[in-house]
């Protein structure tokens, strides 16, 4: 399994002189993870750096949150001036103006269960299965490398490598009309594809941190383990490697 | 891990060909008209400042200070405009909730025109409506072409609508594939559109494959933007949609199916709008594009009288076609599709569909496969054509002679209007076409006209469904009894072994006489008029 922890991987969605913002939606109280300083909304912070953005993710992600999270696309790397590898409480994220290409065709495979809690074993599985379909299908139809395959804590995820295409209202357009049409085809009413992905500046989870989304359920009778999971990435396309 | 240059031959064709495809269709009106507002030129021209921020389909302009209270700043308030060009407004404060864009736009810029901050001059552009026309039958003449015509033997009328029923599991879906597959394979150009209202999309394309369709890309399944394939006609919208669909389909359209009308109206079939829903598909289908409408439809629970009757739901829907054929079963692997109703043709032979392996075979009864109740009909009509009354022991000894049983007869004596005396305790039968046959005897060649010198004294006007049916040779005047003499007498029944001997088992001769009974007024026929 790889995380952003690792380098090679980090540098896969962030090359070399350029920026990602990592973002933590919901957060409460002071932190060492963002100076001590008090946060109440959301915390955010711009890396170009590997180790500096090991270091406060890693201290993060023992604070109370949801998720962490991080920018797919190529951003403007002159944000970094917001936040300069480090996190802090947030005036300013990541606008989609200020996203300059789209490099990742996201796709976020969600078990359907209610919302604000866990999913359970079985309904990962059931995402995570559904994702090799996908895959197949995506590759022969838009002749895209293969993806990179993850799981965000509670669903699955496919990375589909695009060669960097610049942002318009067109290729906006492109990217969400895809992800229609891969929702639609693929679909169950036990995996729902979140068609909402498209916009440039949407973030995603941070593999390598925890999905806390409600409480931490354990098995008992008649009842599933609903348990906060970390997230990953096991498979990446031969292309990237 | 180093990243290799992956091959982006195949996506990059294929962004480029969907950018095309989206600079050639037609944009997208916006949501006030052609003219979109530049809003960041409209506050700046009011000395507003704001900021820009996206998200997805639209673009915010979060104003430093509210318009309505200058105390909400910091970027709470904001005009949104949609990608379609709608405007809104929004401040977080409760104080400001419900604030509307045009309340805001009063207190920005009062009354002063918008079209000053809009591409162009602003204007929108004057879209010229469509009109409703008056065309003249020869216009349609070539649209429609002025007479029946038949896409599927003689059961699916050209540019007509049909409804098709049956009991559930009866076979529908997979027998109108097979129609749909003979009608593809007797005419080498057009489509076939099928729109699976009720889903099961992988059960229609089975059994496609089943039926061996033919898979040269002319039978077409409707899909939705979404992917998905059930339609709900009673929104204008997925209307619209099949139109749009229809037109897409470069050659003709032979046929459109709908399975089903419970599908495709959302389930509630006594809900009296299904009819409006369907004619509002026969205008676009059969009026619009000139194609056939088949509707699958089911049949209710319990025992009918008729095959109309079995019709689940709303008799609206029958109504709203021409045509309404039921599926029967007649064995595990056997099917008839009867005539359960027809505005077109009074009688339309039956079919047999026949299940071989997971093929169906669709024909028509031969004639000499002709059920016993159909030959009895026709032993019996051409009985009393030929007869006026008949002891009812004498009918029932020829017919058990031919095979029929006596309760078989009585019922088509009901059926086919005989009528019954008794003379003392003997039962006769009494012909239906007694005047007919009477009239029949007539046929005259010229010379054997009466004239006012053969002693017709006085002249009758014969009426009109006599020339058209039953005479042969020129029309007489017709005589009244008392002054015919007794010489035509003569003629006519020596005519009536010669020339007016029916028969019986002439089909098209009967079906005209059948015809022409029911156009007889026989109530009012002259009193004795046509005794010879």
């Amino acid at each position: 399994m790889k995380t952003l922890f690792d380098k090679a991987v980090f540098q896969l969605f962030c090359k070399p002189g350029e920026v990602i913002e990592v973002r933590i939606p919901k957060v409460y109280g002071k932190s060492p993870a963002w100076g001590d300083e008090y946060a109440k909304g959301t915390v955010s912070g711009y890396f170009d750096d590997h180790a500096a953005f090991c270091k406060a993710v890693m201290q993060a992600d023992k604070a109370l949150h949801d998720g962490i999270y991080f920018t797919l696309q190529v951003i403007d790397r002159r944000l970094i001036g917001r936040a300069f590898n480090r996190l802090k409480p947030a005036q300013h994220t990541t606008s989609d103006l200020s996203v300059i290409a789209y490099r990742w065709l996201p796709v976020d495979l969600d078990p359907v269960r209610p919302s604000g809690v866990s999913s359970s074993d079985v309904e990962l599985s059931e995402a995570m299965a559904l994702r090799e379909a996908i895959s197949l299908h995506v590759t022969k139809e838009l002749g895209l490398p293969h993806p990179i395959q993850g799981m965000s804590g509670n669903g699955g995820h496919l990375l589909f490598r695009l060669p960097d295409i610049p942002v318009s209202e067109q290729t906006i357009l492109f990217v969400k009309k895809n992800l229609e049409a891969i929702a639609g085809r693929f679909n169950t009413n036990k995996v729902s594809i979140d068609t909402t992905v498209f916009n440039p500046a949407r973030i995603w989870k941070l593999y390598g941190t925890k999905s806390r989304k409600g409480d931490e359920v354990p098995a008992g009778p008649g009842r599933e383990a609903r348990p906060h999971r970390v997230s990953y990435i096991d498979r990446i396309g031969v292309e990237h490697v | 891990m180093s990243e290799q240059t992956p091959n982006y031959e195949t996506f990059n064709q294929k962004f480029q060909e969907w950018k095309a495809d989206q600079e050639q269709a037609p944009q997208q009106p916006s949501h006030q008209g052609e003219a979109k507002l530049d809003v960041g030129k409209y506050l700046s021209h009011y000395g507003i400042e704001y900021k820009v921020k996206t998200n997805g389909e639209w673009v915010r302009y979060c104003l430093s200070r509210c318009v309505f209270d200058s105390s909400h700043s910091g970027g709470e308030a904001s005009i949104g405009q949609h990608a379609t060009g709608k405007l809104s407004y929004q401040c977080f404060h409760n104080s400001c909730k419900g604030r509307t864009w045009a309340e805001a736009r009063r207190l920005i810029s009062g009354e002063d025109k918008l079209t000053q901050f809009m591409p162009g001059d602003g204007s929108r552009p004057k879209q010229e409506k469509p009109k409703a026309r008056l065309r003249s039958l020869n216009d349609l003449k070539s649209k429609f072409s002025g007479e029946v015509s038949y896409l599927w033997k003689q059961h699916i009328p050209k540019g007509m609508p049909v409804i098709i029923n049956g009991r559930e599991g009866v076979g529908k879906s997979k027998n109108c594939l097979a129609i749909a597959r003979d009608i593809l394979l007797a005419n080498p150009a057009g489509s076939i559109i099928w729109v699976s209202s009720e889903g099961f999309v992988s059960d229609t394309i089975t059994k496609a494959y089943e039926v061996g369709l033919p898979m040269d890309g002319r039978f077409h399944i409707a899909e939705k933007p979404d992917g998905t394939y059930r339609f709900d006609f009673r929104w204008k919208e997925e209307r619209d949609l099949l139109a749009g669909l229809l037109e897409q389909v470069s050659e003709r359209i032979l046929c459109v199916f709908i399975d089903s009308i419970r599908g495709m109206t959302g389930g509630d079939d006594n809900d009296p709008k299904t009819g409006s829903v369907m004619h509002k598909l026969n205008a676009i289908v059969c009026d619009r594009f000139g194609a056939a409408l088949v509707y699958l439809d089911h049949w209710k629970k319990g025992k009918a009288g008729t095959l109309l009757d079995k019709a689940v739901g709303t008799t609206a829907k029958t109504a709203a076609v021409r045509l309404v054929l039921s599926i029967v079963p007649t064995s595990t692997y056997s099917r008839k599709i009867k005539m359960a109703k027809s505005n077109i043709l009074p009688f339309l032979p039956d079919l047999r569909s026949v299940e071989v392996g997971k093929n169906i075979v669709i024909e028509q009864e031969e004639e000499g496969e002709e059920t016993l109740g159909t030959k009895a009909e026709h032993w019996l009509i051409g009985r009393f054509m030929e007869t006026d009354e008949v002891p009812a022991s004498e009918i029932y000894e020829e017919g058990k002679a031919q095979g029929f049983k006596d309760e078989l007869l009585r019922k088509l004596k009901a059926k086919i209007g005989i009528g019954h005396k008794k003379n003392g305790v003997k039962s006769i039968w009494v012909s239906p076409y007694r005047e007919l046959a009477q009239l029949a005897q007539w046929n005259f060649t010229d010379s054997e006209i009466p004239k006012e010198s053969d002693g017709c004294k006085e002249k009758t006007t014969v009426p009109n469904y006599c020339a058209s049916t039953v005479h042969q040779g020129t029309v007489p005047s017709v005589p009244s009894v008392q002054t015919v003499p007794e010489e035509m007498n003569k003629h006519s029944n020596k005519n009536i072994s010669n020339h007016t001997t029916l028969d019986a088992s002439d089909e098209n001769y009967l079906k005209s006489i059948d015809a022409d009974i029911d156009a007889l007024d026989l109530e009012n026929l002259p009193k004795g008029g046509f005794q010879l």
